[in-house]
């Protein structure tokens, strides 16, 4: 049963890693900005997180 | 809404060296569950930002310690589970619980070192926090407390549901050529499922999105507020629609969130899912350079209260 589960999780994970591995091939390419929409404060709110955990370091030889 | 990260937050080495040193060097990292270091000297090896470490079942006590021995740089504990002792495979230097370096070969002659000097070598050891079944580990030489990163609601709640974890688990993990970033965001990011899962995902996991309060609640100009670090961890109850009755829920331990989906997004790289009070699915997204992720994948159920019934 735990293998089912398993089974059941990757068929959805995989398409998730699929669609991952070709934005990151986007985003590599891209200088363009996001466009968020009303429903994603979610992701604005890690990414807040992430950029004040961020600040907490810095590192020598930043170069952006 | 105006974006806070660009592109090359997800592309660049420089963003990918800061989040290193300032996350995943610095904060509380999922590294197991209980039920994978179960006996004495039950092991786990992994790589996070870049530190060897093995993770180790010594009597009970679940300590943290580099996976490289001091002598010629070996690692250690060569697989990635395993139950052996701290004895590096290229001269058999050993090492005891408390990763101190108890004799370097059957002939101690060999290497001429005194008792003294002996003691005063060890491996390195890294702070282990353990929440129910979750077992964290932090390589910062001051470790933050772990309560300033998980608040108590949160903390109480990992502690009450995943305690009960069964010892059986099934794990896999696939390394992806995508940053960590993105599968977290795709984990917060409910839209995707009827599109590119249109045929695939589970419907009495389906998100009602029509329903959700949070959507048109926010303005164009919304910017978080609150960054503080317990805030960056979530969670969220979503209940489940005409959810299978499965003949093996009977004979586990039903949590008391059954009949929902209850998930946990733990800062910076957990998806933890609790499924109808009787499944759990741990995602981990691992960095391992900024366009490489590995992702790990757990599932386990809560404890068998009865024997499960042999099939032919």
């Amino acid at each position: 049963m735990l293998w089912e589960h398993l089974v059941s999780d990757m068929t959805v994970l995989q398409e998730d890693i699929d669609c991952l591995e070709a934005l990151q091939t986007s985003l590599a390419a891209s200088d363009a900005e996001f466009i968020h929409g009303a429903y994603e404060t979610g992701l604005l709110e890690f990414h807040g997180a992430y950029l004040a955990q961020l600040e907490t370091v810095h590192l020598p030889q930043q170069e952006v | 809404m105006r974006p806070l990260l660009t592109p090359a937050h997800y592309t660049t080495e420089h963003w990918f060296a800061q989040e290193q040193a300032a996350i995943f060097k610095r904060l509380w990292i999922l590294v197991a569950v209980k039920p994978m270091l179960a006996n004495h000297n039950d092991y786990r090896s992994l790589t996070l930002a870049g530190v060897p470490l093995v993770i180790q079942n010594h009597q009970g006590t679940i300590r943290a310690f580099s996976n490289i021995c001091r002598h010629r740089m070996a690692r250690i504990q060569e697989q990635e589970f395993g139950n052996r002792a701290l004895v590096c495979p290229y001269h058999h230097w050993c090492y005891n619980e408390e990763g101190q370096l108890i004799h370097t070969h059957r002939d101690p002659a060999v290497f001429g070192f005194t008792p003294n000097e002996t003691a005063e070598i060890r491996l390195k050891q890294y702070a282990v926090s353990i929440i129910g079944s979750l077992v964290f580990v932090n390589l910062s030489d001051e470790p933050l407390p772990i309560a300033e990163q998980f608040d108590e609601q949160t903390r109480a709640l990992l502690q009450q549901y995943t305690a009960d974890m069964d010892s059986s688990f099934i794990y896999t993990r696939y390394e992806g050529q995508f940053n960590w970033k993105t599968g977290m965001e795709n984990i917060k990011d409910a839209l995707h499922v009827p599109c590119l899962h249109k045929s695939t995902f589970p419907k009495h996991f389906r998100v009602n999105i029509a329903a959700d309060s949070s959507i048109n609640s926010r303005d164009a100009s919304y910017q978080p507020s609150n960054t503080a670090l317990p805030q960056a961890t979530t969670q969220g109850a979503i209940a489940m629609q005409e959810a299978p009755e499965l003949e093996w829920q009977s004979l586990v331990q039903q949590l008391e969130c059954k009949g929902r989906y209850q998930t946990f997004h733990l800062f910076p790289n957990v998806n933890l899912m609790i499924i109808d009070g009787s499944s759990f699915a741990i995602q981990v997204y691992n960095p391992l350079a900024a366009d490489r992720s590995e992702m790990q994948m757990m599932v386990a159920l809560t404890k068998q209260q009865q024997d499960f019934p042999h099939k032919p």
